[in-house]
């Protein structure tokens, strides 16, 4: 009855009293107009039967159906597009604007296409149906030359927005070709997406091309072989590369003059797994290497409050600094700027209090220095997190590529079911990498903040000048990318330890 | 180090003193070294979203807490449901929530019956509208967060005005054409609707009221700059609808509609008998 209403575009039995039960058990059916095919027609009959066992099953109907759809495949030059009524809140007051508005004229008439009220419940409610998710229409605004439901799905929904596009940009590269979608690439530049979102808009892309494939795809599959099907593909995922990264991305490249085989999607994946394996050990090393420069340059931190930190006047001073910091850096927001005078204030209290340890201080330095080669080591960590994040960028291409073959070899293959479980394992076994990698961060951050915070309270100060000049050495080293980092991990646990 | 104490104390002085009249240039001072975190913490965000949009993708159907919605408004009423929009801060994606009619219900029965469901929906991409979460208020009515769609196919066929199509760079007009839409376009959705019922089934699901009304479409609709580029902006509004299959979740006393039903139920419900559940 649903294929009914879709080719039709009536309801079963329309205007008839809904009990009259008796014209459906007589044996009548709906009525098919003209333009229905034979072979739907017969599908029709066959799933209208009286006897539920000569009912065909849902195999069969879907078979059917995609015979049909292979004797009616859709022209990809002429595609075609809909349009819905447009909702008129109070056709005498709102169409004046409206109407003069020239967009708003339907294209085919030259009159303005407001012909009917749109009414979305009228037909639920001699249903006594219950229906999941209708979204309300909105009236008419001015300035807006189409109001239907489409434009308030766009503005209240923005989240679906990457999704739905994604699957437009399948059609539009499908209907127009390549040149459009050139065109759209490099006269729009918005249309680019940040690269976190790649992985989760190519995973709908790949659904999407499922469902073509499985319709479209799979026919010209058996038409046309192996070959155009990828061509094809290639040419398309390798656009949405294009689009998502906002660069040419090398994607995987069958060549088009051989025959692909199940062994090469097999080999390619090896290939790619491989290459992912490196680059996890990459990235773990890299991030280990941040994670021990950000413990140098926290440890000259550490160094340089507690230098700082010798007495309690001295952490006053320190406190006026950090107001003065997070006032410039608006953290606090403060009803008044903090005045210069407070430092100077607890410069002097300090002095007055213990006039040997300003003394040192001053005379040392040791804070100014210390500064310094926290500038050196922070640059050295930020260098091997960018280098963590350029490998991370690279990853997600091979990630995409991953993706890609999951799809397109259980098509070649014939849908096989332990081969989709293998890369769903691999997957999960990544994320599971992943998480662990930005937990390491954390706790690094937690750690330092707790060592911080110790070294203050106990107002432990091991800047001696042996240790002082210790650690800038450090620091020159990790600067150099020369140390070994098991002694920097190790020494740093022993004066932690200590 | 010998180059720093043979600075004179004045110049340390003005140091000082540039230090605290410009304190910018004390980032690197104590602690709050927000700017050098700005990295590393985006970093980790960066990845925590990226599993949280990867959890969503991969997980189970989740318990609901009632509580934790706020109901923006009422959009539908049925026999089986109230259907109401709602956002939920603990889920990122915008959604409808279903307040199920018929008392009490058995939340794990529930829960397990959708898991098993998005688990296929998961693996097939199948056509059924995705359940997110379930759960139940304190009288015991049970609470559906779905995923949003656009309307619902009924609605769609009742107001597409028109269908349009181009030829030789011209753009052509269907008016009022006898199908709702293009006939490939309607075999398309046949096939996904039908492939949804037979995923449906095979999780031992029998929907009992498939009809345009149930099922839900969101439209592809267009990009203001596609549109420019391609020049047809007013022409065309979509140019297809994505359809789902809804009203599957609580289908087990359902005896459909009208002349939607198989004859053997008309033939009982004439006989004042039990509704049969007959798929």
């Amino acid at each position: 009855m649903l294929c009914y209403e879709l080719l039709t575009r009536l309801l079963p039995f329309q205007g008839e009293p809904l009990s009259n039960y008796d014209r459906v058990l007589g044996g009548e059916r709906p009525k098919l107009p003209a333009h229905v095919t034979s072979r739907m027609r017969d599908l029709l009959d066959l799933c209208w039967q009286t006897e539920p066992q000569k009912r065909p099953g849902w195999k069969v109907i879907v078979k059917s159906l995609e015979d049909e759809f292979k004797s009616h495949l859709p022209s990809v030059r002429n595609p075609h597009f809909y349009r819905c009524k447009e909702k008129v809140e109070e056709p005498s007051k709102e169409s004046g604007p409206d109407s003069a508005d020239p967009k708003n004229v339907s294209p085919s008439t030259g009159s303005p296409a407001t012909s009917a009220e749109f009414c979305p419940d009228i037909e639920h409610q001699h249903l006594e149906s219950s229906s999941t998710g209708v979204l309300e229409m909105q009236g008419p605004r001015t300035g807006h030359t189409t109001y239907h439901g489409l434009h308030i799905i766009s503005e209240e929904m923005p989240e679906l927005n990457p999704h739905s596009f994604m699957r437009l940009w399948y059609k539009v590269v499908s209907m127009y070709g390549n040149e459009v979608a050139q065109r759209v690439i490099t006269e729009h530049k918005e249309i680019r997406f940040a690269p976190r979102y790649i992985v989760s808009m190519m995973r709908n892309l790949i659904e999407v091309l499922k469902k073509h494939a499985l319709g479209k795809l799979a026919i010209i599959w058996d038409e046309m072989g192996a070959k155009t099907v990828i061509t094809s593909l290639e040419e398309q995922i390798s656009f949405q590369e294009k689009c998502v990264s906002g660069k040419v991305v090398v994607l995987w490249k069958a060549d088009a003059e051989r025959d692909i085989t199940i062994e090469d999607l097999w080999e390619e994946l090896n290939d790619f797994s491989m290459k992912l394996e490196n680059m996890d050990m990459t990235i773990h090393s890299q991030i280990h290497e941040f994670i021990i420069a950000f413990d140098a340059a926290v440890k000259q931190d550490i160094a340089l409050e507690c230098s700082v930190a010798q007495s309690p006047a001295a952490l006053e001073v320190w406190e006026a600094v950090i107001k003065h910091v997070n006032f410039n850096r608006n953290l606090d927001k403060p009803q008044q700027k903090p005045s210069g005078g407070d430092v100077q204030g607890a410069l002097s209290a300090w002095q007055a209090q213990s006039p040997a340890g300003y003394q040192e201080w001053k005379e040392n330095r040791m804070g100014g220095f210390a500064q310094k080669a926290t500038k050196e080591a922070w640059k050295v960590a930020k260098k091997a997190l960018q280098q963590v994040e350029n490998i991370m960028e690279e990853q997600t291409v091979f990630r995409l590529k991953l993706d890609f073959i999951a799809w397109i070899f259980p098509l070649l293959a014939g849908f096989l079911s332990d081969w989709e479980d293998l890369v769903d394992k691999y997957l999960m076994e990544f994320q599971n990498r992943h998480l662990h990698q930005s937990s390491q961060v954390k706790e690094t951050y937690d750690r330092w903040v707790v060592h911080r915070k110790q070294h203050i309270l106990n107002g432990e100060d091991d800047m001696s000048d042996e240790r002082f000049a210790e650690m800038v050495e450090i620091t020159k080293k990790a600067n150099n990318r020369s140390l070994s980092l098991e002694i920097l991990v190790g020494g740093w646990n022993d004066s932690r330890e200590e | 180090m010998a180059g720093t104490r043979n600075r004179s104390i004045l110049e340390l002085e003005e140091e000082l003193e540039s230090h605290v009249t410009t304190p910018r240039q004390l980032t690197y001072y104590g602690s709050a070294p927000t700017e050098l975190w700005t990295e590393p913490a985006n970093l980790a965000e960066d990845l925590q979203d990226q599993l949280v949009l990867e959890e969503e993708r991969f997980s189970q159907v989740r318990l609901l807490d009632p509580e934790d919605l706020s109901l923006l408004k009422e959009i539908a009423e049925g026999g089986q449901a109230h259907v109401f929009l709602a956002a939920c801060e603990k889920f990122s994606t915008p959604g409808v929530v279903k307040r199920l009619k018929g008392g009490r219900i058995d939340l794990s029965q529930l829960r397990r019956r959708m898991d098993k469901v998005m688990e296929i929906v998961r693996k097939n991409s199948s056509a059924i509208c995705r359940v997110m979460a379930v759960g139940e208020d304190k009288m015991g009515n049970g609470w559906i967060l779905m995923e949003r769609m656009g309307c619902d196919l009924r609605n769609l066929i009742n107001n597409v005005q028109y269908v349009g199509y181009v030829e030789d760079g011209q753009m052509h007009y269907v008016e009022d054409p006898q199908m709702p839409f293009e006939y490939s376009d309607t075999i398309k959705m046949m096939i996904d609707i039908a492939r949804g019922m037979e995923d449906l089934h095979s999780c031992g699901l029998i929907h009992r009221d498939l009809k345009a009304s149930n099922v839900l479409v969101t439209p592809l609709s267009l990009n203001s700059c596609l549109g420019e580029v391609i020049g047809l902006k007013e022409a065309f509004q979509s140019l297809y609808f994505y359809v789902k299959i809804g009203d599957y979740e609580s289908s087990d006393h359902v005896e459909g509609t009208g002349f939607f039903r198989p004859p053997e139920v008309l033939q009982a419900l004439k006989e004042k008998k039990k509704s049969c559940m007959v798929p």
